[in-house]
Formats: C-alpha cells, structure tokens, sequence
C-alpha cells in the first residue's frame, strides 16, 4: 500500500511542511509518494530530493541568507493581504495591471530555486514527487512530474498577478492553487492509496475599504470551498493554523517549522490508528 | 402534471434575466414549481414571478426597467462590448469587468463605482415593498454574508434587501446590510446556487447558461486574474452540479454577453425556446 503525502500552498507560511515531515518521520512513516503546490511543491520538492529534514532546514536558511526572497513583497510595512493589495494599488497598479502581466519577474524566485534544486530533474527524486499548476490556456490543472525541477516548481509557485506565468509547450502556466491548493485528487489519480494532507489554515479578514478587497475576499472565500472538498477526498487530513503568519513574510522559518512540527506531533496517534486501521 | 420540483437559476449578469422564458415554458407546461433558488438578477425576476405575476409579461417590464435606469445602473455596461474585440476576447468577461472597473478607474476609497442612494428609489418603484411572507411560489435568495464568509440562502424578512443584494456585484455596487448580515451577490461566486441545496428541495432542476471560457495568453495583469478567477468559479460550479437531479444547459445562450441589455427580449426568447425543447427531451419525474 502506497502512503502518499500532500503539501498544499500558502506562501512562507509553507515553511510548516518542513515541521510536519520531521514529525511523519519520528513517528516512524514512510512516504511513498508527495505532491504539492506552489510551497508545497518547493518543500515537496526538496523532500523528495533530500528526504532528510536536517539538509531541507539547511537549504532554506541558505536560501533566506542568499536571496531577497522578500522581494516580492512590496507591501511590507502592511500586515494583511487587502492592505498590501490597497496600498499598492493606490500607487502604481493602473500602470501595471493595464500594460504588464505581473507586479515583477521571477528572477528572485528562480535564484531560490537554484540553490535548492540546481539541474536536478524530477526523474532525480529519491521519492516519486510532482507538482501542481494550472493552465490558464485550457482552465483545467497540470500534473507536473517530468523535466528539470526547478522549471516544474516555478510554474507551480507562480502567483498569479505577482509573478509572469510560465510557458511549458502551448501550456501557459501559473499558481496550482487555483484548483488544487490541497491537491489530494491529483496525489489518488498517480496510485497514492493513503493520503495524508498538511493545509495551512489562513483565516482571511472579512473587512474591506473598497471593491478590491471585496473581489480578494470573495475569491479566498471560493479557494475555501475548493480545499474543503479536496481534504474530503483525504485519508488523514492534518491541519496547520498559520493564520498568524503573513504568508509574504519569508525570514520567520524556524517559528513555521515549529508549528507545523508541534501540530503534526499531536495528532501523530489518531494517524497511526487510521494507518493500522487501512492495514499500512 | 409532473412532480413538483425545485427550481434553481442564476446566471452572470443580464442573462439571469432569461429566467422569464424559463418560467414562461414552465408555465405554459404546468410544470408544478415547490420553489425557487436564485442568484443574481434572476432573484428579482423569480420574485416578481413568485408574487403572482404572469412571466408573458415580465419582460417588457425589465426591458422597461433597465432601459429607463440605463443611466443609473448599466451605463458601465457599454464596456462589455468595447473593451471585447477579436483579438481581446478575454476583455469581454464579467470577471474582468469587475476588475477593470475597480482596479483601473481609481475606486480605492469606495465599495463600488455606483451607489445605491441613486438607485434605491427606482427599486423600490419597481419591485414594490413585500416581504417572503407575500410571496406565493417560496424563494430562497442566494446572497454571499461577509460576516459568515459564506454563501447563504435568505428566505425570510424584507424581499428588496435580499434582492438588493443578489445584485450588489463588489465592486460595482457596495454590500447590503441586513440586520447583523452584510451581503453581496454569490454569482462571483458561482453563477449557480447550488451551494446549499437541501434533502427536502429534491428533485432538483438547474438552468445553466454557461459563459463561454477564453482559454487566451492574457498579456496584462488583470487579464491573468481575470482568466484565474473564472477558472476556479468553473471549478466550483462543475462540484456543485454533481448534486442536481435534472440539468437544462443553455448551450445556445453562449452567444449573449453579460451585459446586453439591450437584447432581452431575444435573451428571454431563446431560454424559452430552449426550455420548451428540453422539457420534450427530458422527462422529469
């Protein structure tokens, strides 16, 4: 029986993942198989490649070291996502969102990705991985799994509006949250039998100044839904509350780590009777 | 006579408005409505259906209605058709109109571009003063709660609140509060309120009048979060229609844009013709 491991998206949030395999791992459970979106794919990614929690913890301060991961983050001096998005958009939005397709390019994005996963391909992985994306051409989702990592990882990380998307053949490519943030149907549909999700639970505030945070509210209300039916199709679903981290916030590693440690630590017990339950 | 049925519509924009031809062929085919569940500007449509009125005559009454407060509610509407061109296809979508217009019109201090002081008067001209409790066919309206962050359905209290806010798109219109709820229509949500369909409504009839997907290579920034939007909306909607029991989908109805008004009768012409053809088709229990 193949035990699968599902990695859902959410920003620096994402860092969690890393608490989460430290905690699978002590508990003494064998992943088969992960997938993951946008930080999920990243830290699936690098588990995939280096299934070992120490190197992945390793690589993220080098990244954090090395890179402005920050960069993106325009909006810092803001502590939610409705005010990041206002305080921008009264400067220089018009401009941008009339002529180009994103806020900046990928460039720092891509330089993490390189530390990490160098000219590594997803053939490479010790442990079968794929990563989620989806293709604004077709409007459908994207199960990524041949390639070189770091190309599959980048379209499933690029943040609509934020980053360009990317372009894969006649795909045009961008974030998997879209669909699939918890992409645990696409984890079944590649032979995983027992899955086990980590989500990283947001809780986005309802309050609002003007249509584009009603619009923002809106559509983290219907990526809500979306993840709702995707945990439903989970065999053990763990769920991380980060709403306290700001999911643009990249420096904070070791705090995220923790918390998803802490949390999966917890409910490891009632995980390991379900595993026994399904005969794993 | 058939069983009675449950009957739910919705639709982006204008097009809700073809819930009249709908409800003319159930009508002429004395197809026994137990109640409607509707979104967006099919929810003033059911209600006036559900007061009584004869659907023939609903729709010179809303051509009247939008062609006198063209001014006040859908002069913006003209964008649906300037902005779309063969080469811009995506530009034409409800999703980037939304975005068009609160991006890129520097709307950052308002809820939306219009108020609805201006707007008020005429509603309550047009629609009356009644509440659920005068209604004779139930309706359930199909609204999004900011406070909850989910999407409900209201069936009781004062009907033009709810059908206020079935039609508070964000952005365009600002949310209606009623009572501790502060409401903006679910069609952003999914065009389709299937979200809380209930044991009891069964069975259960959708009207689907799906937009036509623009799978495009957006080359601005709201085109990209205009085509995500609509994809995830698509995502939501093809879950939901799983639990219905009977599906009439207006493939013919692709053609008509959110915003024509001006061809309402032609829009309720055809649901009509295409609910009369799928009333023979499909045998409803």
């Amino acid at each position: 029986m193949k035990i699968g491991l599902c990695l859902g998206g959410g920003g620096s949030r994402g860092y969690a993942h890393i608490g989460a395999i430290r905690a699978l791992t002590e508990a003494g459970i064998k992943i088969d198989i992960v997938n993951g979106t946008s930080i999920g794919a990243i830290m699936g990614g690098m588990y995939a490649l280096y299934p070992d929690v120490d190197t992945m913890t390793v690589l993220v301060k080098k990244v954090v070291d090395s890179v402005r991961v920050n960069h993106f983050n325009l909006f810092r001096h803001s502590s939610e996502g409705p005010a990041f998005l206002r305080s921008w958009l009264n400067e220089a939005v018009c401009d941008v969102a009339a002529l180009k397709k994103s806020i900046q390019s990928n460039k720092n994005t891509v330089k993490a990705l390189e530390l990490i996963f160098d000219q590594r391909r997803f053939e490479d992985t010790k442990i079968p991985f794929s990563a989620i994306a989806t293709d604004i051409m077709a409007g459908e989702t994207v199960i990524i799994k041949r390639g070189k990592l770091i190309d599959g990882i980048l379209a499933s990380a690029a943040i609509p509006a934020i980053f360009p998307p990317v372009m894969r053949g006649k795909k045009v490519l961008v974030d998997g949250y879209v669909l699939a943030n918890i992409p645990v149907p696409q984890l079944r549909s590649q032979g995983a039998d027992f899955i086990i999700s980590v989500g990283l639970l947001d809780n986005p505030s309802s309050s609002y100044q003007n249509g584009v945070d009603l619009l923002y509210y809106v559509e983290s209300l219907k990526q809500k839904r979306l993840e709702q039916w995707a945990i439903a199709q989970s065999d053990f679903h763990i769920s991380v509350d980060m709403s306290q981290f700001d999911s643009s916030h990249f420096e904070n590693y070791l705090t995220a780590i923790e918390k998803g440690y802490r949390t999966t630590q917890q409910v490891i017990p009632q995980l390991l009777a379900k595993l026994e339950q399904a005969h794993v | 006579m058939s069983k009675p049925v449950t009957l739910v519509l919705g639709g982006t924009g204008i097009k809700g408005i073809a819930s009249i031809g709908v409800l003319q062929s159930f009508y002429n085919h004395s197809i026994n409505i137990k109640k409607i569940i509707a979104a967006g500007i099919s929810a003033p449509v059911s209600a006036q259906f559900a007061l009584g009125k004869n659907p023939d005559t609903l729709t010179d009454e809303f051509t009247r209605f939008f062609g006198e407060n063209y001014h006040a509610l859908w002069g913006l509407e003209q964008l649906s058709g300037l902005l779309r061109s063969p080469k811009r296809p995506l530009a034409g979508s409800f999703s980037y109109f939304l975005r068009e217009r609160t991006y890129c019109q520097a709307n950052f201090q308002n809820a939306g571009v219009l108020s609805w002081g201006k707007i008020d008067p005429q509603i309550t001209q047009f629609f009356g003063n009644y509440s659920f409790s005068d209604l004779k066919v139930p309706l359930a309206v199909s609204v999004i709660d900011l406070k909850q962050g989910k999407n409900i359905l209201i069936q009781q209290g004062k009907l033009n609140d709810c059908l206020k806010a079935s039609m508070a798109f964000p952005g365009i219109l600002p949310p209606v509060p009623v009572g501790e709820m502060e409401l903006v229509s679910s069609t952003i949500f999914c065009d389709l309120p299937l979200d809380n369909i209930a044991k009891d409504d069964t069975p259960v009839l959708t009207i689907d009048m799906p937009m036509p997907f623009v799978g495009d290579n957006p080359r601005t920034l709201l085109e990209v979060i205009s085509i995500v939007d609509e994809i995830s909306s698509r995502g939501i909607k093809e879950k939901l229609l799983a639990g219905t029991d009977y599906l009439f989908r207006f493939e013919g109805m692709e053609k008509f844009r959110w915003g024509d008004y001006r061809e309402i009768p032609e829009i309720v012409k055809q649901a009509r013709i295409e609910t009369d053809r799928l009333l023979k088709e499909i045998k409803l229990p």
